[in-house]
């Protein structure tokens, strides 16, 4: 069941994204999985292989033939019928004025949402939950995961 | 010559009682991985102004399986936690059904190798090893807390994990067992508190303690998920995500709180980067009208809620101040 979450953290654990809290959690379950320990090996020398491989450039003349091949794959513009051309400007001003909207959006002096205080039992509420949630990975024991999922701490 | 022996092993001795803190932790992560066990324990949370407690029997033969009956609070009194093959299920004895944890706690002994090799970078530091007694039994007691001012040379300031803001073990002079654990995230106030008040060693174990009844399914615990489109699939109005997020954050779990009937449930996406944690709170068409200040939250965190459309949105974490309004900012519609 977790294998594939596993499998998707060998490259990075290659390439060092990973924290030393999953690093160890990933090194605990490929003792425990022959089938990940296998994948990993394959994973480490495909790694190794690509980085073992010989920088070549490529000669002139096959740069050159590639460039020109390039050139002419690139289509003709197509004759476009009067009426795609007027279908066409409006479709170009909504992607406009889309991507506007979402680069405004991505903007940091983008207006900020007006800040209010809920009731004052549910806000508090939301801080000890986000302060039980600190905690619980640091428990020896799940309960307090578990207590705090099923509400026992609401 | 007997001179020589006697200084010998009196330095012997010497060495012996000062261990270093890492192998302090070695020999506790070690108990932890291959000690049976049994006894009862006492967690405490610490919920805003109020304590819960939570206290259980246990059986633990190492790291490969473990049995938990809630003794307390009186309401889940029966409970039973089963661990085995990587798997938590909880149930009680009179359903025919159990629930498995979809989220597995990071077991001791790994946690127990994470301090070790935070203090081996630098990152986190240990106060010299006291010795103490602890309901009759002498202990060790190391402290472990973030290094300050920075990391070492060669480790990046990015890669310090959220440690809290301290460790306290106390562990069994005999056996190497931790028997009371306190994590701050907070100077001086424990947020966490386990302790196991009667330990027994190598107690009687049966294997069917660690199976589940014969007839008993297990199924999913709802209201824990890791990804948001888990959850989406049980939260009836479409849950919202940060279209920022600061660097390296990673989901860590996604909770649905449902509020009682007829009302739609609270949804927290809780996150962390290598160096904070943040939770985004997410209700919606909540009829709570009456919007006040909230009068405390601890200063080390940075709060800040917003309605916008039919959605309240509450960011609660230690990210910076303006972090966590570039969140909120990326939330808007």
């Amino acid at each position: 069941m977790k294998c594939t979450r596993y499998e998707r953290w060998l490259w990075d654990e290659l390439e060092g994204r990973l924290s030393a809290v999953q690093t160890q959690e990933l090194r605990s379950h490929l003792q425990a999985c022959p089938r990940c320990q296998r994948q990993w090996e394959v994973v480490q020398a495909t790694h190794q292989a690509l980085r073992g491989l010989p920088r070549r450039h490529a000669p002139e003349r096959i740069r050159q033939q590639v460039r020109a091949q390039i050139q002419q794959a690139r289509a003709p513009k197509p004759v476009v019928a009067w009426w795609k051309r007027v279908a066409l400007a409006p479709a170009l001003g909504l992607i406009v004025a889309a991507a506007w909207w979402g680069w405004l959006a991505s903007q940091s002096d983008a207006p900020l949402p007006p800040e209010v205080s809920t009731t004052q039992q549910h806000s508090e509420n939301w801080v000890e939950i986000h302060e039980q949630l600190e905690v619980a990975d640091w428990s020896p024991t799940p309960t307090p995961n578990y207590f705090i999922t099923t509400g026992y701490t609401r | 010559m007997r001179i020589v022996l006697l200084c010998w092993v009196f330095f012997w001795m010497l060495g012996g009682a000062q261990e270093r803190p890492v192998q302090w932790l070695q020999r506790a992560q070690q108990a932890e991985s291959s000690l049976v066990i049994a006894g009862v324990r006492i967690t405490e949370i610490q919920a805003g102004r109020s304590v819960r407690r939570i206290e259980e029997r246990f059986w633990r033969q190492g790291a490969r399986s473990e049995r938990i009956e809630i003794l307390a609070p009186p309401e889940r009194r029966g409970e039973i936690l089963i661990f085995r093959e990587g798997r938590w299920l909880v149930y009680r004895p009179s359903d025919k059904e159990a629930l498995e944890l979809s989220r597995m706690p990071l077991p001791g002994n790994l946690l127990l190798q994470t301090a070790i090799e935070l203090i081996q970078a630098g990152i986190v530091q240990s106060e010299p090893p006291v010795e103490t007694t602890l309901n009759g039994r002498t202990c060790v007691l190391l402290r472990l807390s973030l290094a300050r001012p920075k990391p070492p040379r060669g480790v990046s300031p990015e890669r310090r994990e959220p440690f809290p803001a301290s460790v306290s073990l106390w562990i069994d002079k005999e056996t190497g067992v931790i028997l009371r654990r306190e994590v701050t995230m907070h100077p001086n106030a424990p947020a966490l508190r386990t302790e196991i008040t009667r330990l027994e060693i190598n107690p009687r174990i049966t294997p069917d303690m660690f199976n589940l009844p014969p007839g008993v399914v297990a199924r999913p615990l709802e209201g824990t998920y890791k990804t948001v489109e888990e959850a989406q699939r049980v939260v009836p109005f479409p849950i919202r995500t940060p279209a920022y997020l600061p660097e390296k954050a990673t989901l860590e779990r996604v909770l649905v709180r449902w509020r009682g009937p007829g009302r739609a449930p609270v949804v927290i996406l809780h996150y962390q980067t290598p160096s904070a944690r943040f939770s985004l709170f997410q209700a919606y068409k909540t009829r709570d009208s009456a919007f006040q200040r909230p009068s405390k939250r601890p200063e080390r965190l940075n709060v800040r809620f917003w309605q916008d459309d039919d959605y309240v949105f509450g960011l609660v974490g230690d990210l910076p101040r303006a972090e966590i309004e570039k969140i909120a900012r990326s939330l808007s519609r």
